[in-house]
């Protein structure tokens, strides 16, 4: 029998009777609905009161329209505050939270004394952000861009909601028959559309991402060395089911080139090293799916380096397809130090 | 008429391993002593591909005539460093790093003339002649 979704919350305990994540996206879309709100009263209110004072019309009050400016302002700080908490919260642990307070304390520190790096070009290991893992010895900060899909479809449908109303505004007002009144009603719906649209494709990213969980990378060496071995433990939250997963060792190259007054980057992936691939993964909610896996990097491989224009980047790389939720890919970069027997 | 370089590697190999030492020597020919200003010598690796170039020098001299009035910059001139641990010889797609040295002989008049002799630091892999890499591919190409 399909469970309905329950509105009202109880909790007892570590016990729920709502889902974890149909709370967090509750949350998120109050939060997202508080931001748009805000933001289309506040540009109304900017586009009525220029609208009023081109005509030489007297303001209608003064004192409220600063009050609701002031409301429509908070309502956007609140709301982006609130998102970008939920964001935060349900993309780490509470561990790793607290390890970025920790960084960010520790930041000045690092950079007043900060060794130079003995070897040239090659990154330095302490900036990766490392952490002390769970299982293994370290555990790397990955770079997925879901993050910055969802704050794209953000501030896109934000963007757009705001010209839209402030365009709305000024059609509605003193509405008359004219061509160009005609023309402002017609680039209203249009704006309109295109709005739904970008909040329907925020609510998308905003779900795959309240259902992907974080993906955490451990290794039991940091930086690796050619010819050596290492531990590494991938481990997958969230509430999903993935097919074909894999994980993968890769190294790419990446070069920087100005083009008349552009400048330009490419990534070309020039070795991938399969680590692991599982058919099916079903992960169930706080159950994070684990792998324990043996890493080997090869003997002739070229170590990382970092230049102003160039780089040989070596990165652990995470891909699934989705069954019902969208595909996951995950990255954390890592250093691979020169041969230790060369010197 | 141009001055001629003869630069040579010591050692008698053209690869090194990090740490290793590197001994050189070089000496000018085919031009009057008195039109050399300066000689430059440097050891250091570049970029090649489809970035902008990079570069380090790894070991740098600079002989000046003014300097020197007594001895003669033509005359044959060692040096020595030892290969630093990165970054190493590399041949990829859209990368490459080369090690060379190089000797720049600035002249009065204005004119400069430049020697290069390359070498390799390290052993690995090379990507760009298909030596036992996967799959290659372009995955992005964007604006910045």
């Amino acid at each position: 029998m399909p469970s309905w979704p329950k509105l009202l919350h109880k909790k007892r305990g570590e016990r729920s009777s709502v889902s974890h994540v149909a709370g967090s996206m509750g949350e998120a879309i109050l939060a997202a609905a508080l931001v748009q709100m805000g933001a289309v009263l506040a540009v109304w209110l900017i586009a009525d009161t220029i609208a009023t004072l081109a005509k030489n019309e007297p303001l209608a009050g003064i004192w409220v329209i600063v009050l609701a400016f002031l409301a429509a302002t908070a309502c956007i700080a609140i709301g982006t505050w609130r998102l970008l908490n939920l964001m935060l919260r349900e993309s780490t642990t509470a561990e790793r939270r607290s390890a970025f307070v920790g960084q960010a304390m520790a930041l000045q520190r690092k950079l007043r004394v900060r060794h130079a790096n003995q070897m040239p070009n090659i990154p330095e290991p302490k900036d990766f952000g490392t952490q002390r893992g769970r299982k293994l010895s370290f555990r790397l900060p990955n770079s997925g861009r879901d993050a910055y899909r969802v704050l794209f479809w953000g501030l896109a449908s934000l963007l757009l909601s705001m010209v839209s109303s402030g365009v709305l505004a000024i059609t509605l007002n003193h509405w008359t028959w004219t061509l160009g009144k005609i023309a402002l009603s017609i680039a209203s719906i249009i704006l309109l559309v295109l709005v739904g649209v970008s909040i329907w494709w925020f609510m998308k990213q905003l779900l795959a991402w309240f259902r992907c969980g974080p993906t955490g990378i451990e290794l039991s060496q940091f930086p690796l060395i050619p010819g050596t071995k290492a531990e590494v433990l991938l481990s997958q939250a969230g509430r999903m089911r993935l097919r074909n997963l894999v994980f993968s060792l890769e190294c790419v190259e990446i070069a920087v080139y100005q083009q008349g007054t552009d400048a330009r980057r490419e990534v070309t992936i020039v070795d991938e090293i399969p680590i692991h691939t599982e058919p099916r993964v079903d992960i169930a909610a706080r159950r994070p799916w684990e792998k324990l896996c043996e890493l080997e990097i090869p003997e002739d491989a070229m170590h990382s380096f970092m230049a102003a224009s160039n780089a040989i980047q070596w990165r652990l790389v995470v891909r699934a397809k989705g069954v019902n939720c969208p595909s996951l890919s995950r990255e954390a970069p890592i250093v691979v130090f020169p041969k230790q027997t060369s010197f | 008429m141009e001055p001629l370089v003869s630069l040579t590697i010591q050692n008698n190999q053209s690869v090194f391993k990090p740490g290793e030492e590197l001994k050189c020597e070089y000496q000018i020919d085919a031009i009057d002593e008195r039109r050399i200003q300066s000689i430059e010598t440097s050891v250091m690796w570049y970029s090649v591909g489809k970035g902008d170039e990079d570069l380090g020098v790894h070991f740098f001299e600079r002989r000046v005539a003014s300097d020197h009035p007594e001895s003669d910059l033509r005359e044959l001139h060692r040096f020595k460093t030892l290969c630093p641990p990165s970054p190493l010889s590399y041949e990829g797609d859209i990368l490459k790093i080369r090690w060379c040295i190089r000797v720049r002989v600035f002249q009065k008049s204005g004119k400069e003339v430049l020697f290069e002799l390359p070498f390799r630091i390290g052993a690995t892999k090379r990507h760009s002649s298909g030596e036992g890499t996967s799959s290659v591919r372009s995955i992005e190409a964007e604006k910045r």
